[in-house]
């Protein structure tokens, strides 16, 4: 056995345990346990925060939040950046090239800047959105302070700053596909619907699968900044997802193993839904993640 | 043909520019005169860099900008050479537990951050870390999901390679 390849594998894998893997166990743990973070004595109190997270109807909303969380990032970081892509790519490469600058152009500000920016546009009355609508005629509502519209307001921001960066992902996937396969396709007789489906689709289905993928699973983080500057989670929590209470849990409230608890469950959904999608999008036709 | 293409790109035109919007305003909001800014949606008639000239004298900016840079560069040099590293082992070489490994990085990916906050925390306080740049930066190093888009790209871009990785 050579051991050339555990030695270039052990810096990065001390540190997946270090910051990953040991938190993750560590977490489970502590989500046993009843805990405010300074006190020497910790409490084991079995399943009891999840009993009690399970119970409580705001965690259900919380639930119900983080979902359309992930569902609005996979319109705006998934959809329409592919849409953006594919178009982008009918046009003569000298257009191409100005389009991806002008995409990825407002991706380079900070989420929290790119956030605050989004909070005085969002102003009630005095914001520029606000006077924009009442010069149209329309009477905005309040975007951040009312119930009804502050979950898609914040949700509009994360998905915006991210944008640029999924259209560059979708576009770099889309040009490294194989020209002579699509070429055979086309000679062989195949055009239209029948190439999409049956020549292009197999081909994208890695880079859409790593999109697809990424899209879910950073729809919370990217919302993080955007809620925690603008929102804090409410009105009335309506703004908050199962991450951004998870962090308030323990950094606001203190009690680190309902926070523990309410991590443990979003790891356990995350985790379920990645394996489901990705064996649902695997293809074993050589091309695909198999 | 080209009156399809001609839609086309007015089309994106229209989106980028929706898009850049808010960035420009941004920027135009920097420039406007205090007193326009809360006075009308379009405040940009004015210009003045007294802003500018407020935010280097009145707040320690140079030090924020270095707080950046060594953050920046050495969270970005940890993540490349522990990323690099392993990258190649997974690519150059065949070896047992291979795939369980690669697992390893891949589910490291759906792991959310605030999993990993307050252990990654309470283990930066044990190290004697707290408030020192290599408290900040080693914790951001770890190489979550590395390769997983080179596993995108690799079965895409050479589909016949001779020595195909494993997955």
């Amino acid at each position: 056995m050579e051991p050339a390849p555990y030695l270039y594998l052990a810096p990065a894998l001390l540190f997946l345990g270090l910051f990953v893997y040991w938190p993750l166990l560590y977490n489970g743990w502590l989500s046993l346990h009843e805990w405010n973070l300074v006190s020497p004595d910790r409490r084991f109190v079995g399943l009891a925060n999840f009993a009690a997270l399970f119970q409580d109807p705001g965690f259900h909303r919380l639930l119900w939040q983080t979902l359309l969380y992930v569902l609005l990032a996979l319109v705006g970081n998934f959809a329409l950046p592919l849409l953006l892509a594919l178009a982008t790519l009918a046009l003569p490469p000298r257009w191409q090239d100005l389009f991806q600058t002008l995409f990825f152009l407002p991706t380079v500000a900070a989420a929290s800047v790119a956030s605050l920016v989004w909070l005085y546009l969002y102003l009630p009355a005095v914001g520029p959105l606000a006077q924009l609508l009442r010069g149209l005629g329309v009477e905005a509502p309040e975007f951040l302070g009312d119930p009804a519209w502050a979950l898609p307001a914040v949700a509009l921001v994360a998905n915006w700053k991210y944008l640029g960066f999924h259209y560059l992902v979708a576009l770099a996937g889309i040009r490294a596909l194989p020209r002579e396969v699509l070429e055979a396709a086309r000679v062989d007789g195949a055009e239209g619907w029948s190439l999409g489906r049956r020549v292009l689709l197999p081909l994208l289905a890695p880079t859409l699968v790593f999109l697809f993928l990424s899209t879910v699973t950073s729809a919370l983080d990217y919302a993080f900044i955007p809620v925690d500057v603008m929102t804090q989670g409410g009105p009335f929590g309506t703004t908050s997802n199962l991450m951004y209470a998870t962090y308030q849990e323990a950094f606001r409230f203190f009690r680190a193993g309902v926070a523990a608890a309410q991590a443990v469950l979003l790891v356990g959904i995350f985790a379920v839904f990645v394996v489901w999608q990705y064996r649902l999008l695997s293809r074993k036709d050589g091309y695909g993640p198999s | 043909m080209a009156r399809r293409r001609a839609w086309l790109a007015a089309l994106l035109g229209a989106a980028a520019l929706l898009n850049l919007a808010p960035f420009l305003y941004q920027v135009g909001l920097s420039l406007a005169p205090s007193e326009r800014i809360f006075s009308s949606p379009w405040p940009f008639m004015g210009f003045t860099l007294d802003h500018y000239r407020y935010v280097l004298e009145k707040l320690p900016m140079w030090q924020y900008a270095w707080n950046t840079l060594v953050f920046a560069l050495g969270v970005s040099l940890g993540h490349l050479l522990l990323s690099l590293l392993a990258a190649y082992a997974f690519v150059r070489y065949r070896f047992p537990l291979q795939e369980a490994l690669f697992a390893l990085f891949l589910v490291s990916l759906m792991v959310p951050f605030v999993v990993t906050y307050l252990p990654s925390y309470l283990l930066v306080a044990k190290m004697g870390l707290l408030n020192t740049f290599p408290g900040l930066i080693l914790p951001t190093c770890s190489p979550r999901g590395m390769g997983s888009s080179s596993c995108g790209s690799t079965s895409a871009t050479s589909p016949g390679r001779s020595s195909r990785p494993p997955w």
